[in-house]
């Protein structure tokens, strides 16, 4: 008789989460699947709002990347009044998306993700987190905190506050950015740069102990798709987007991120509320594809800045083709933040960050607008169908943690028939599965536009459904 | 220094009562006011250097105000997603940043957390007595030592 394993909420990721690993009657594990279990509609609430009030309605699915939704929402309402920018609040809408990288990142890896590899697997639970962390470790623990308190402080500076800023509006942004603010982002960027030089020293070193994790939790091909410059550059607000497969060959290139719905598509499975996306050309489920850091990393050809075109250029050694082991989401995590304080640096020292001019004021020209950018988990889409009076018909997100749920499950399962060994759950197999799911940061209250804590639970079942064990946290 | 986090949002009925709570408790030099929906890793740095920080959240299961002094934890099993509690919080600041300060937990009665920017008038009412006890419990802990033990023997005269 087959069995299954449950793991019920996933700790360490944002939102509610049940993993189910499946035993055939061997004993062996014979599937996996991670279910979303919450679901919120938040599509379905913006129906009838004008468009102009989404950007401060979208910032509210999340408190962690608040930022994206506001820029993809914004820019769908550029889209639907016809206008282009004004310079400087491209730059503001630049900057602030660097920043918010910067901190999303910084609370993944080094709060919610780097006590598993800096502290080990196997360490008692009990350790194994933040204050394992700050104990193993002091100056590094302070570094991240710092780090996200950086991101934090740009967003503060050019929103007007850290979490749901009123600031983003189509059009543009609704204020410009003054001397002493732009100063203050500038003396952040030193101590800031040195932190991830050292933390990329550290991760560098660490990887090497955790070989078997490296080579078996979410490694596997898939297509990756990221947003670039027409260079194939690196980049997170305005680009085109690429596809290139496992072996790194491009598969497609120059897409249009607003023509998203003829190459991108959502299928359904009844046992999760999050949605899988896949590659069109391909099908469900055979257009699998990443997206997120180690995507971006995987379809740029450069990163455009120097210290992070230098770590990009050893990162693409560490796979043949694409790098496809789903653990160096961390590593690529880290180079991304190393380009985003770069790229804050060359911002902050662009005089037209500055210009007063930040809004373009029309009318509403089109009644269909679509605005994505990089978000920190990957490439976000708004897609807005209005009325002739603005109000909203219908609204399609395409977020970052549902385009990686195909992944994601795939990575459950490889991890799970790699560590997963006998009828009952241990706790270092048990951190394995959640870490194969923690490599893509997932937020869940984003994905399925939910609210609220989620934990998780591991649960391992027989073919029969019969409950053999099952494990919660959170 | 005195720091008040007022945790909740306002969009969501009485979790908003912190922050109406907040908005009542007069502003002084010493007095550090901060609106939050959640709380995050960073704040524990700001927190470091306070004589005292309050923490106001409302809680359905309160049944008054109450105002309470904060246990820390640290490596509880729970491992920390992207918010944290204001126990996790102050026990971060305390081993990260040497915080020494007193820290306090003021929890106030809330009953709805529908959509909606209105608070019960069960949670206004609760939020004025927190304000309250809050500020007199600030400027308490901002008299010097005689002052504090001449305000002691004055209550416990009154009482008496």
């Amino acid at each position: 008789m087959s069995e299954r394993i449950l793991i019920h909420p996933v700790t360490r990721v944002e939102g509610h989460a049940k993993i189910s690993i499946y035993l055939d009657d061997s004993g062996e594990v014979s599937s996996a699947q991670f279910h979303v279990t919450e679901f919120r509609g938040f599509e379905k609430m913006c129906e009838g709002r004008p468009f102009y009030e989404m950007p401060g309605r979208m910032s509210r699915i999340c408190g962690i990347c608040p930022i994206s939704h506001i820029l993809a929402s914004s820019k769908a309402g550029d889209m639907l009044l016809g206008v282009e920018i004004p310079r400087a609040a491209q730059k503001q809408r630049r900057l602030v998306n660097y920043a918010q990288v910067l901190q999303s990142h910084a609370l993944s890896f080094f709060h919610l993700a780097s006590p598993d590899f800096l502290l080990g697997m196997d360490v008692d639970p009990v350790k194994r987190n933040l204050f394992g962390l700050i104990e193993s470790d002091r100056d590094l623990a302070r570094r991240g905190i710092r780090l996200r308190q950086f991101g934090q402080r740009v967003i503060e500076l050019v929103g007007g506050r850290r979490i749901h800023p009123d600031w983003g509006t189509p059009g543009g942004v609704l204020r410009s950015l003054g001397t002493a603010e732009r100063d203050e982002i500038r003396s952040w960027i030193p101590e800031a740069l040195e932190s991830m030089e050292i933390a990329l020293g550290r991760m560098k070193t660490v990887l090497d102990s955790v070989n078997a994790e490296v080579e078996h939790i979410g490694n596997f091909p898939t297509l990756f798709l990221g947003t670039v410059t027409p260079e194939g550059a690196l980049e997170y607000y305005d680009g085109l987007i690429r596809i290139v497969d496992a072996e790194g060959n491009i598969v497609a290139e120059g897409l249009d991120p607003c023509r998203y719905a003829s190459y991108l598509a959502e299928a359904s499975e009844e046992w999760s509320y999050m949605k899988f996306a896949f590659y069109k050309p391909l099908g469900y489920p055979g257009g699998a594809y990443r997206v997120g850091p180690l995507a971006r990393l995987n379809v740029a050809q450069s990163a455009g800045t120097p210290r992070a075109e230098r770590e990009l250029r050893e990162f693409k050694h560490r796979g043949r083709g694409a790098v496809c082991q789903s653990f160096h989401y961390h590593l690529a995590r880290l180079i991304e933040m190393l380009h985003a304080i770069e790229r804050i640096d060359e911002l902050t020292d662009d005089p037209e960050l500055l210009r007063e001019h930040v809004r373009a004021k029309a009318g509403q020209n089109r009644n269909h607008g679509v605005g994505s950018c990089e978000a920190p988990r990957g490439v976000l889409f708004h897609d807005y169908e209005v009325d002739d009076d603005g109000l909203i018909r219908k609204v399609n997100l395409l977020i970052a943690t549902g385009q990686n749920n195909l992944a994601m499950n795939r990575a459950v399962e490889q991890t799970a028939r790699h560590f997963v060994s006998s009828r009952s759950l241990s706790e270092g197999m048990l951190n394995r599965v959640e870490a194969a799911i923690r490599c893509f940061d997932p937020c869940l209250s984003c994905s399925t536009h939910a609210v609220g804590h989620m934990p998780l639970i591991l649960e391992l079942r027989d073919s029969a459904g019969h409950l053999l064990d099952q494990v919660q946290r959170g | 220094m005195v720091i008040c986090i007022a945790i909740g949002n306002a969009l969501r009925g009485d979790d908003g009562v912190a922050r109406y709570a907040l908005s009542l408790i007069p502003s002084s030099d010493r007095m550090r006011l901060m609106e939050v929906f959640q709380l995050t890793p960073e704040l524990a740095c700001e927190i470091a250097t306070a004589d005292v920080v309050f923490f106001l959240d409302a809680d359905a299961s309160a049944a008054e105000v109450a105002l309470a002094p904060i246990e820390t934890h640290a490596g509880n099993g729970s491992p920390l997603v992207h918010s944290m509690s204001p126990a996790e919080l102050v026990a971060v600041a305390r081993r990260l940043y040497a915080f020494a300060g007193q820290a306090l937990l003021c929890r106030i009665p809330a009953k709805q957390f529908g959509f909606g920017e209105e608070l019960t008038l069960e949670a206004k009412a609760a939020a004025r007595s927190a304000a309250s006890m809050i500020a007199e419990y600030a400027a308490w802990t901002g008299q010097t030592p005689e002052a504090k033990s001449h305000s002691n023997s004055t209550r416990d005269a009154s009482a008496g």
